[in-house]
Order: C-alpha cells, then structure tokens, then sequence
C-alpha cells in the first residue's frame, strides 16, 4: 500500500489589515448608523406633522425640521430630547457618503447604485444649501410704480441706527435671537460700535400697544409712558403674528439709561404704526434709533407694475385667475417686459418672481396693487438635477440586473429528459 | 461590525444629543449683521415721545399731560382722545376731546348740552362771562361744576344710560386756533370731590410739544 500523497493547497493570502481610515469609514457608514438615522427620520415627520395642526407650519418647521436639537417645546412625551432634522439629514449624508459611496466596491455591477446614493447627497446638499442661503419675502407694488425692496413674511428684526452719524450702516438683530420662551428672560445685545448695550425684555410672540388702563391688560403690568404691551394669541399662521417687547438702553455699568416698549399699533385689523418714527435715545452726544419692523432688503432689479389683470367668477369677488404685466429694470439699466402669472414666474440674477396676491379689497377692476413672492435659492433647481440624476442611477442599476438575469438564463442549459 | 463599535457609537450619537439639549440659548449676543441704507429710505425722526409714537389721534401727538396716580389711562374711542378712567370700580370718567371747530358745535351749545345730562337749565350767551375759571393751558377757561342726576351718554361708545342721580360733574370747554377743547370728569358725588384735585392738576398738566402746562 502506498502512502497517499498530501495534497497541497495554495497558501492563504494574508488578509490586509484595515488601516484607521477603514475602521473609521466602516463605523460611519454603517447599516446600524443608517437604520437609526431613517428612523428617527420617520419618528420627526410623524411628531412634526401632527404638530403642524396646533401649531402652525411655521413652528414646526423651526421645532422639528430645520433645528439641529428640537427646542423643550417640542420634546418628545415632553422630557425625551431628540435631535432636529438638519442633525438627522448631516448625520445621513456622512453615513451615505461612508457606505454608499466612498467603502461601496465600485464596477460596472454598483455604478447605478453609486449614482444614485450620489443623488441622495444632492437632495440634502440641496436642503442645507436652502435653510442657509434662501431668502424670501413679498413685493407689494401699486400699478404705475416700481419697487426694488423686499420684505420678508415672517420674522421681525430690531434695526439700530445712527441717522446723524458718518456710519450709516443699520445693525439688525433677528427675532430669533431675542425670542424667548417666557417674557421674563431677557435677552442682551452689543456691537463693538456702539457705546451701549440693549437688553430686551418681555417678548411675546404676538401682541400690540395699549395704554396701561385697557382692561385687558393686567393691572400692574410693565409699562413706558402710560403705553404697554397687550399679548394676542399666537396665530397658528405664523407671518399673522406680530412680536412685542420692552427695551432698555443699558450703560457701560449696566444702568438702564433709556427705555421703551416696542410693538405695532392696529386700528381697524390695519397696523398703522408710523414707519417713520422709532423710539430715539441718546448715548452720550450721539442720537441713535431703533425700530421694530420685519427683514428688508434690495434686490439688484427694479419691478414696474405696468398692468394688473384680474378676472372673476362671474357674480363673485374670487379671482379666478390674475396676473401682472410689468417691467423690469436690471442693474445694467436694461428693460425687459415679463408676463408674471400662476405658476409662470419671472427669473433674473439668481431670484424667483411669483405672482401670489393682489389688493382684493378694492372693486373688480380697481385693484390698487399687486403682491409678488420674491424668492432667492441657490439651490432651487438641485431637487430636479438629483431627481434626474436619480433615475439615471437606478436605470443602470434596473438594466446591470436585467441583463445578467438574461444572461444567466441563456447560459444555463434546459434539463433535459433521461 | 464588532459588539463593542456599535456600543461606541450609539454612546457617542446619544451623547452628543444630550449635551447639545442642554445648551440653552444664548443670553448676551454680539450683533454682527448689518444692511446698508436703502435707496430713498427715509431717515429716522428722533425726539418722538411714546404718546406722539403711539398716538391714536392728533390730541395724542400733539398734547403733553400727566395721568394723575389712580387713574388709568385707556384706550382713546372716536369722541374720548386723552380717556381715563378712575375709582375703585373704574366707574369715574374724565376725558379730553378735540373738535374741529367746524363741526363740534360753539363753546355755549357744548355747555348747554352738559347742562341737560345733568338735569340742569340752559345758559343763555350772557352768562358765560359769570362762569367761574380754571388756568389751563396758560389761558382762564370757563368752568362747570355741577351736581344732580347725570343722564348723559357713558362709556366708550357714549350709549344713553340710566340716570345716575348724585353725580358731580366738572367741565371745562374752550376755543383755540381751529378746534374746541372739551375736558369733561363724571362719577359719583364723593368720588369726584376726592379726586376733585386730581383732575385740577391734569388740567394744569396739559400742553402742546415739549412744554408740559405751556401756553398754545
């Protein structure tokens, strides 16, 4: 009997030790991580949407979709945290970015898939590009003028100036750094310019001026001058609410030097406070002011209004449709004539007109002015490139496994009979 | 993916959402953001009171007065520009109104008409000049003061009431330049004696501009 001879196997390749990049790519990018992130993605679109019914679109927005760490306010049961939706999104756009495009073995087989998972980075890419950098606001212009000032829906500012002094420069604080949640925090504020420090107090999120005797208001109430604050109910429509608070001139020892309360007058549903009359004060020889008023800015275009147009339903004040035929001035001084009806906006230098109001208080036919939605987003059309990006991706990816099913199919031979 | 780097990072993920909830927000802020002037904004007007900021009416921006303490200072109506209430059910009246002269009725047809709320005769032209005078707004106006039933219209929208019988009424009416000044106090007898100096001393607060009690 002879002695078998051994077989040999081919020696085992050593296998490659993962450097610190592959640990480190392989945790980030893993299922686990991804399964949590679309997850709690689910849990902030169900808690935020059913909010919006109480709350307001607006606030929900600001509590569960564009926060990093949803506010108390929105915390879940009322004492579990959770993390905002830019958290969630930042957190899923490294996580894809780890596993679905940088670790993923890249052939022809995982082309569609890559192409895809790049697209999904475009849509979030395109989410934060929109919550940093958009802005909008509505245009309000009367036939036969123009208007290059837009001002926003929502938030109010305080705007500090020196109207006598050489630097013209207006300092703008937004709403969303003196909001509180209780009037009695307080909230303070300084520019190396200035030689003052202004403290806000007080705020409510929706409130008008009274006159301390307004039964209702609460007897002993803070007041300025016989003038106080009468808090609204917050509406749940968010550009309805108009912020109130009190504000102090503090000096450099902190002693209020100055003091006032700001917030807007309404007679008859009109706010009818005087634009061009803010509260004054003086800081050593120099007068400065400070106004309440929502965001403003220029848009490097002029609109217009040539002609508005609107036609009725017949025996109704409902518009069936309107429309404004206007000019447009841009900066090099050129004119162009737009049409600007629904869904047919006009675009120049990066912004987006959209016709969305007009004067509906007027008689048919005598409409005073016409109301355009302004809109600046850089990202505005990266949701279409990812969208079409998207489906080229999972085309390839249809068609890679397409054919190698057919393929399979041909080359496997049919069994046949013994 | 090993037991212990899931652990890990469900640690770290979990952490990182607690310790940013407990950052509260911000209580002291350096302002950076700025805007330049608009073309043809307008520029601010300093010096504005809070009334002539909030004024609801021309009385509002134009006058200076002093709410006297235990007054309460309300909400103008379309007839009340300067209104107040006072006493300790806020059943006290005193209110300033400014007509154009045009339309407001004389300085003798106003009196007559206070007159009548209060149950008492008509005056003729003639007797003006006997009426006793207060000192406001640097001038000797004509004064009433009168008690009895009050039947005049009361409340912000001045609907007739049921009499009210010992009141007290004290009145000053009088003419400048284009409108007619009106400062009219009702209440109950004692409550208007009590607050009797009160309403002499809102009179004698009342001016135009910058000068309380100053001459128009």
């Amino acid at each position: 009997m002879s002695a078998e001879t051994p077989t040999l196997s081919p020696p085992e390749t050593p296998r490659r030790r993962a450097g610190i990049t592959d640990r480190i790519l392989s945790i980030v990018g893993s299922y686990h991580i991804a399964v949590v992130v679309f997850l709690l993605m689910i849990l902030l679109t169900l808690v935020g949407t059913f909010s919006q019914k109480t709350i307001g679109l607006y606030e929900s927005l600001r509590i569960y979709f564009v926060s990093w760490i949803v506010p108390r306010e929105g915390w879940l049961l009322g004492f579990i945290p959770l993390p905002g939706m830019a958290l969630v999104l930042a957190v899923m756009f490294v996580n894809l970015l780890a596993g679905g495009v940088l670790r993923i073995k890249k052939n022809w087989r995982t082309i569609g898939n890559v192409i895809a998972h790049l697209s999904m980075l475009g849509l979030i890419a395109a989410g934060a590009a929109s919550l940093w950098y958009k802005q909008e606001g509505h245009m309000r212009i009367f036939e036969g003028e123009s208007s290059n000032r837009v001002q926003a829906f929502q938030d109010w500012v305080l705007e500090v100036q020196e109207p006598a002094g050489a630097d013209k420069t207006v300092a703008v604080i937004r709403e969303a750094a003196f909001r509180t949640d209780s009037p009695a925090e307080t909230t303070t504020f300084h520019r190396k310019e200035w030689p003052f420090e202004l403290r806000v107090s007080g705020y409510q999120r929706n409130a008008t001026i009274t006159t301390t005797g307004d039964p209702a208001v609460l007897t002993g109430s803070d007041q300025v001058d016989g003038y106080t604050l009468r808090p609204l109910e917050p509406n749940a429509q968010h550009e309805a609410n108009m912020a109130g608070l009190f504000l102090d001139v503090l000096d450099s020892t902190g002693k209020s030097i100055a003091r006032t309360v700001l917030a807007q007058v309404i007679r008859q549903g009109e706010i009818v406070t005087r634009s061009d009359a803010p509260f004054s004060f003086k800081a050593g020889d120099r007068t400065f002011t400070v106004a309440l008023t929502r965001e403003s800015w220029e848009v490097p275009f002029s609109i217009h209004l040539d002609d508005f147009i609107a036609t009725y339903y017949p025996g109704t004040r409902k518009a069936k449709e309107y429309e404004s035929n206007v000019t447009m001035t841009n900066a090099a001084g050129k004119d162009t004539k737009f049409r600007i009806w629904m869904n047919n906006p006009l675009r120049d230098s990066g912004y987006v007109a959209y016709q969305t109001s007009y004067d509906d208080q007027s008689p048919p036919g005598q409409e005073k002015y016409s109301v355009l939605t302004v809109v600046k987003n850089p990202s505005d059309q990266w949701p279409f490139y990812s969208l079409i990006m998207a489906t080229i991706g999972l085309c390839i990816t249809f068609l890679t496994k397409l054919s190698r099913f057919i393929r399979r199919t041909v080359a496997t031979p049919a069994p046949t009979s013994a | 993916m090993p037991a212990f780097s899931q652990c890990f990072t469900g640690f770290l993920l979990s952490g990182a959402v607690l310790l940013l909830a407990a950052c509260g927000r911000q209580e002291r802020v350096e302002v950076l953001q700025t805007r330049a002037p608009f073309k043809n904004e307008p520029v601010p007007k300093p010096g504005l009171s809070t009334a002539q900021r909030y004024a609801a009416n021309d009385a509002q921006a134009m006058l200076r007065w002093n709410t006297p303490t235990g007054w309460f200072f309300l909400p103008a109506t379309e007839f009340r520009h300067l209104n107040f209430s006072f006493g300790p059910n806020r059943e006290g009246e005193a209110y300033l109104t400014l007509l154009p002269v045009a339309g407001g009725g004389g300085m003798l047809e106003n009196m007559n008409r206070w007159r009548k709320q209060m149950a008492q005769p008509p005056l003729a032209e003639a007797d003006l000049a006997s009426l006793p005078e207060k000192s406001i707004f640097g001038r000797k106006v004509p004064f009433l003061d009168l008690t009895g039933t009050f039947t005049g219209g009361s409340g912000p929208m001045m609907a007739a009431s049921e009499p009210k019988p010992d009141y007290r009424m004290l009145g000053a009416i009088f003419e400048a330049p284009g409108f007619l000044f009106t400062i009219k106090m009702t209440g109950p007898t004692a409550l208007v004696t009590k607050e009797a100096a009160n309403f002499d001393a809102f009179c004698q607060s009342l001016g135009v501009g910058g000068t309380p009690g100053g001459g128009i």
